[in-house]
């Protein structure tokens, strides 16, 4: 992995002129701290590239803590740097006199955030004016190789690369109708250059059509549903710029991999699995679990997420026969026109039917027992006594479903989250140093496998909660519970949240640093 | 001969769906001038009358096919068995359910509640409080929209507990409002605000369902329920 960065910081160096580049990141343990992750200098820069390995940046203290809590680039010359010395001394007493011995050996500085991946310095003995080639480009090559899935061992890693291979099937789903994926003249790889390219072409609309695509899968309770969403899959824009810009990334990462045939996705087989996994479970979690194979995951992770996807399955059980039946309700389509495949399934159970019926029980008896059962549902489903009996099943069906989702919340009431301290490896929080001792104004922390997270944020206004509450929601969690509480005469913000598979504890709580570093400042304009 | 068979199969055909239905021809002689005008109108009719029951036959199909996939039933259980599993299970899950006493889990009914709190309001004379629970569904604007309609009301928020189960949520606040914009009667400005927030959660769910049978849909769609309690 190091080895990788150094690379690219090498050739961002060679093709710009730059004598040295240092790549800061988020320390994993304590993100409000910036670590130093990997660096390429020139013979001369050796000393100032030593000096600067040693530092530990704070966010918000610093140029590169400034940088980095700002989101906003700093491009600086030596023969300008006199213009600052003011501004400088009241925000950056402690960088300033490490700016001013950097100077001494460089006649330009830039310093780029890189999002939620961190922020790259670079430093030049020549002067290379400010241009935004070069801002796009390196930020551009960082996050791509942050954003790549490895083998890591690190659990930030692994949820990462999580979120990054859930995108690959949405993926696929965009570019193939049924008839491509079954049909038996496939090449081996499905993705190939051109389908990258035209895929490429289109705007990030398709990877979030794809991502509401997976999300519908767990909503829908007919095949119906199902057929319509792959026909035409809604169009709903992305509210939040972190999805889009990890989204925009993911493309060029598709890009990257259509050049290295080593990297292709594996053989339909896998295609077809998963499209067969999805029809018959109707969840998102099988289809994760099959790729996970495919991407290195060793064998006691594997076990790990099959019992995860089991687990998620089991709230919709689905007896064997029904998946024989999804499947071969799935032939019958592709072979027929249109909407008439429905006709000869139809007319075939209505004679067996009529067959049994004869059989087994007189008529009349079924239909009084049909009679009674309905009755029956009248007085137990809300609104359902005036009503015609298609609108009675109906109402009986979303019944249903809501009482299972109170039934599965109550079980969970009774069964309190596993201790915080087994869970310590997994909480991210930062750190403010101030006169009362030190505060963790933000804490994000993951509760199960399930995608669900606990978030805790200090209010310095009460108005304050509904706004994160906002913010939560912009990112595509869902608040399954959110509290408002006093807690050592300080307000707390206290939410458990659901969250898709690609949204990760960073990039909540650096959304949640950009809100919190927006109301600091907006005191400190009022005072 | 041939016309009496006719009738005995038309017959036969109109009493064997789910809910009985007869219509009655009268076949007149041919004799009668208007017999032709008679015949099409009651062909058109009948053609009418069958598309319609065709279609709600295939809707209540649709539904049973549903109930058998939430209750993993067999394909092909009997109508009669497939009812009795649903009243079954709906028992079961009512009885799970009643041990539920928090009072921040949603309704599947659209809610609110606006209640001023006396007893808070000895210690500040300056400031009314209000206790307010509503519960829709759930929508990524929701609070978004909370945030400005307190706002509109210059009222501040002291305490809030929001659930969402099941594609619902409820939201339980204390809000504070100065006497000297508010009263008692502000009690009224929050219903009417609260109800449009509620609108527009049941508007969106509706614009939700577009597409396919999104017609049929909207107008199926109940009127919005309120049970407002003061």
């Amino acid at each position: 992995m190091g080895s990788e960065y150094k690379h690219i910081l090498k050739s961002l160096c060679l093709s710009h002129g730059w004598s040295y580049a240092v790549f800061w990141r988020y320390d994993p343990i304590n993100s409000m701290i910036l670590r130093f992750e990997e660096a390429y200098n020139d013979e001369q820069s050796v000393a100032l590239v030593d000096d600067m390995v040693l530092q530990a940046p704070i966010l918000g203290q610093g140029i590169v803590g400034e940088v980095a809590s700002s989101g906003n680039h700093q491009w600086l010359f030596s023969d300008t740097l006199f213009q600052w010395e003011h501004e400088f001394q009241n925000q950056f007493l402690c960088g300033f006199k490490i700016l001013i011995r950097q100077f001494t050996y460089t006649q330009t500085i830039a310093i780029i955030p890189l999002g939620s991946s961190g922020v790259v310095q670079l430093g030049s003995t020549q002067k290379i004016l400010e241009s935004t080639e070069i801002l796009e480009q390196t930020t551009r090559a960082l996050q791509e190789t942050c954003l790549k899935p490895h083998d890591s061992g690190d659990l930030d890693t692994l949820f990462e690369s999580l979120g990054d291979c859930e995108i690959f099937p949405a993926e696929s789903f965009q570019g193939f109708s049924f008839d491509d994926i079954f049909a038996e003249d496939n090449p081996p790889s499905l993705l190939s250059p051109e389908m990258i390219s035209s895929e490429a072409a289109s705007s990030n609309q398709d990877l979030t059509n794809g991502d509401d695509y997976g999300f519908d899968i767990l909503q829908s309770y007919s095949l119906d549903d199902l057929y319509q969403l792959l026909a035409d899959p809604p169009e709903q824009n992305c509210s939040s710029m972190v999805i889009q810009g990890v989204d925009k990334d993911l493309f060029d990462i598709l890009g990257m991999n259509s050049q290295t045939p080593t990297m292709a996705l594996p053989p339909k087989g896998l295609f077809s699995e998963l499209i067969s996994s999805s029809l018959s479970n109707n969840t998102c979690s099988s289809s994760l679990t099959n790729v996970q194979e495919y991407s290195g995951v060793n064998q006691s992770k594997r076990r790990k997420l099959d019992t995860s996807s089991a687990h998620s399955s089991s709230l919709f059980p689905q007896e064997e026969t029904v998946t024989s039946r999804s499947l071969w309700i799935d032939d019958d389509e592709r072979s027929s026109i249109g909407g008439n495949w429905k006709k000869p399934h139809e007319e075939g159970v209505k004679k067996k039917r009529a067959k049994a019926g004869e059989s087994r029980r007189p008529r009349p008896k079924d239909r009084q027992m049909i009679q009674d059962r309905i009755k029956e549902l009248r007085g137990m489903i809300p609104n359902g006594a005036k009503c015609s009996i298609d609108t009675l099943l109906d109402l009986t069906i979303k019944h249903m479903v809501f009482m299972q989702s109170l039934a599965k919340y109550a079980e969970r009431l009774k069964q309190p989250y596993e201790s915080k301290l087994v869970k310590e490896k997994e909480r991210t929080w930062a750190l403010e140093v101030g006169e009362e001792g030190v505060v963790c104004p933000i804490m994000v922390e993951e509760l199960n496998r399930e995608g669900e997270m606990q978030i805790e944020m200090v209010c310095e206004e009460r108005e304050e909660f509904l706004e994160i509450g906002q913010v939560v929601r912009g990112l595509g969690l869902k608040i399954l519970k959110g509290v408002m509480e006093t807690r050592k005469g300080q307000i707390w913000a206290h939410f458990i949240v659901q969250a898709k598979p690609q949204v990760t504890r960073i990039q909540v709580l650096y959304s949640l640093v950009q809100l919190f570093q927006h109301h600091t400042k907006h005191d400190d304009l009022l005072s | 001969m041939q016309p009496e068979v006719s009738d005995q199969i038309f017959y036969a055909f109109l009493t064997g769906g789910l809910c009985a239905s007869s219509t009655s021809t009268t076949v007149t002689s041919s004799s009668d001038p208007f017999a032709t005008v008679y015949e099409d109108k009651a062909l058109a009719s009948l053609r009418n009358h069958k598309e319609a029951e065709r279609k709600r036959r295939a809707r209540i199909n649709s539904h049973l096919n549903k109930l058998r996939k939430l209750l993993s039933c067999n394909s092909k259980t009997d109508k009669s068995t497939l009812l009795a599993k649903v009243v079954q299970r709906v028992k079961e899950l009512k009885q799970q359910t009643l041990e539920i006493t928090d009072e921040t889990i949603p309704s599947e009914t659209d809610e609110i509640s606006v209640l001023n709190i006396e007893d808070c309001s000895r210690g500040d004379d300056r400031r009314i409080i209000f206790k307010v629970s509503f519960c829709c569904e759930d929508r990524p604007e929701l609070l978004k929209d909370l945030m400005e309609t307190l706002k509109s009301l210059q009222m501040e928020t002291l305490f809030a507990d929001m659930t969402t189960v099941g594609g619902r949520t409820r939201n339980v606040l204390v809000v504070a409002a100065d006497k000297e914009h508010h009263g008692v009667q502000s009690v009224n400005f929050l219903q009417n605000a609260l109800k449009s927030l509620l609108e527009r959660s049941s508007k969106s769910v509706m614009v939700g369902h577009g597409g396919g049978g999104g017609e049929e849909r909207l107008k199926r769609r109940r009127a919005l329920d309120h049970i407002i309690m003061v």
